[in-house]
């Protein structure tokens, strides 16, 4: 059933190289994929995080922190979709990039929302090179 | 007009990624990225014209 399906039942005894992928997927967005042969994927699916990330910096978007209350919890809460960005978020970080808030620009809120989402969909791409990896799916 | 083209780009970034993790082959990742475009401008225009009418 699951050699009909095309499932990865090699994989499926090695959890270890699933999390493997899924924190290399989140580290530079989409390496998971990429390390386990579905390069088109993976390519796609990273530079569709590098464009929402870019576009969200450009647009004036800035990086909340975990520990940032300048609107409360909810601030931390962005700052952990923002984290999804993996080396994207930490590069950003340690260069100093796209940290200050730019309210003068209209588009600034968009921006945030590009930023956050970016995290948020690297993470789905991570789970999802984890559940290639333990065999859930193709 | 820059809002909406905003919302077309952030409506198919996400799309594409919906696809590549939702559906399985060529043929049905397409059709469901196309779905979810245009699902999310849709929404958008629905809650838009929706909040227009709400005064606060």
């Amino acid at each position: 059933m699951e050699e009909r399906r095309g499932l990865n039942t090699d994989a499926k005894s090695k959890p270890s190289k699933a999390w493997l992928s899924a924190l290399a997927g989140w580290l530079i967005p989409g390496l998971g994929h990429v390390g386990q042969g579905k390069v088109y994927r993976g390519a796609l699916g990273g530079a569709t995080v590098l464009a929402l990330f870019l576009c969200g910096a450009a647009l004036g978007g800035h990086l909340y922190g975990l520990r940032d209350t300048s609107e409360g919890l909810l601030s931390s809460l962005f700052g952990f979709c923002d984290l999804g960005s993996g080396i994207l978020w930490l590069g950003s970080k340690a260069l100093g990039l796209a940290l200050r808030e730019q309210p003068q620009l209209a588009t600034s809120e968009y921006g945030n929302i590009f930023l956050m989402v970016a995290g948020l969909l690297n993470f789905i791409l991570s789970m999802d090179a984890y559940d290639i990896g333990v065999g859930r799916k193709s | 007009m820059r809002h909406f083209a905003l919302m077309c780009l952030f409506a198919s970034l996400v799309a594409l990624v919906f696809a590549i993790v939702g559906r399985e082959g060529e043929r049905r990742r397409t059709l469901y990225a196309l779905r979810v475009f245009l699902e999310f401008i849709g929404v958008g225009f629905a809650l838009a014209w929706l909040l227009y009418w709400i005064p606060w």
